[in-house]
């Protein structure tokens, strides 16, 4: 004769077995739609990803022209004031940003016409080199470069970049 | 002047020195190693983008599939991917009334009880709005679906 009690235990020996396999099915099936579906939403980011790295290689020379050719014609302060504004105005997509590098060389009209060079040339480059939405209207570059490196007052540090980067076939 | 400023003082002198030397280097040689320098940091950058891109959408993918199965215990697939499309509309509309439309909807044989419940436990858990209680009855009533939520290891 079983008892009650040994009755009462198998039921609750039953309950935790349903128990334990109702959860593994769920955990499994949480890990199978899991891994189809991440490398589902995982493989438009790798592709893109691809993309970021063929611009930063391409960047990375840009801002080295850029950085090189200031420190020596500006300093190191002032140039790092530069290329702090003009990389945050491409990773920002927004050269609105570049407002706040003028604000610092207020009464200065050199080192302003300097950052509007800089900045005609960095966009151009990038709308070059990097295809981005955001870039474009080269022409409208193109001739922001030509009025900023052309006054023998205020455009003569530009002049002396753009002649150094023209040496370098940069532009 | 202690060892240790020294010390210092010598590092800051011998990176003077490189800063030196490397200014007197013609300027194609500068641009290619400051390119080096870069590419090595924005290749960091972009690493570590990409590895907090892929576990933001790791960890969102296990909390969906997790609510996914677990309703999917409950209803047909359909009746899900129109109840996650109504909850969708709600969250972008921040307009929780419009789930009128779910309990309206005629091709889902769902309680309209349990789909509050999944409403409210989705604005708690998935959306992660911890301003949203479960009611006690919802929570005696449907034990069993909290259990199995538990049971996923991604909900409490």
């Amino acid at each position: 004769m079983i008892t009650t009690l040994q009755i009462k235990e198998q039921i609750k020996l039953l309950q935790e077995q349903k128990e334990k396999i109702l959860s593994r099915s769920i955990k499994e099936a949480v890990k199978e739609q899991y891994t189809t579906g991440f490398k589902k939403s995982i493989s438009p980011k790798i592709n893109n990803y691809k993309t970021l790295v063929k611009n930063a290689k391409q960047r990375a020379y840009i801002d080295a022209v850029f950085e090189v050719l200031l420190r020596k014609q500006v300093g190191n302060d002032n140039a790092d004031v530069i290329m702090h504004f003009l990389r945050l105005s491409a990773k920002k997509n927004d050269f609105q940003r570049m407002s706040s590098a003028y604000a610092k060389f207020r009464d200065n009209l050199e080192m302003r016409q300097l950052i509007k060079f800089c900045s005609s040339v960095y966009r151009y480059k990038l709308s070059q080199d990097i295809s981005s939405r955001f870039y474009g209207n080269i022409s409208t570059y193109k001739s922001e470069m030509k009025y900023a490196s052309s006054c023998e007052e205020c455009g003569a540090i530009a002049f002396d970049i753009a002649v150094q980067m023209k040496r370098l076939n940069f532009i | 002047m202690t060892p240790d400023q020294i010390d210092l003082e010598i590092q800051k002198l011998k990176q003077q020195l490189e800063q030196q030397k490397e200014a007197e280097l013609p300027i194609e040689e500068q641009i290619s190693i400051l390119q080096k320098q870069n590419w090595k940091s924005y290749k960091n950058d972009l690493k570590q983008e990409l590895v907090s891109d892929i576990s933001k959408i790791s960890n969102n993918l296990k909390v969906q599939t997790s609510f996914k199965v677990v309703c999917e215990k409950y209803m047909t697939e359909s009746e899900f991917e129109r109840m996650i499309s109504c909850f969708k509309l709600c969250s972008r509309t921040s307009n929780w009334r419009l789930l009128q439309k779910m309990y309206a909807d005629r091709d889902v044989s769902v309680d309209n009880e349990l789909i509050s419940f999944f409403a409210s436990f989705y604005r708690r858990n998935v959306l992660n709005k911890k301003d949203i209680y479960l009611k006690t009855t919802e929570k005696e009533k449907y034990q069993h679906i909290i259990a199995d939520f538990a049971q996923t290891g991604i909900f409490n």
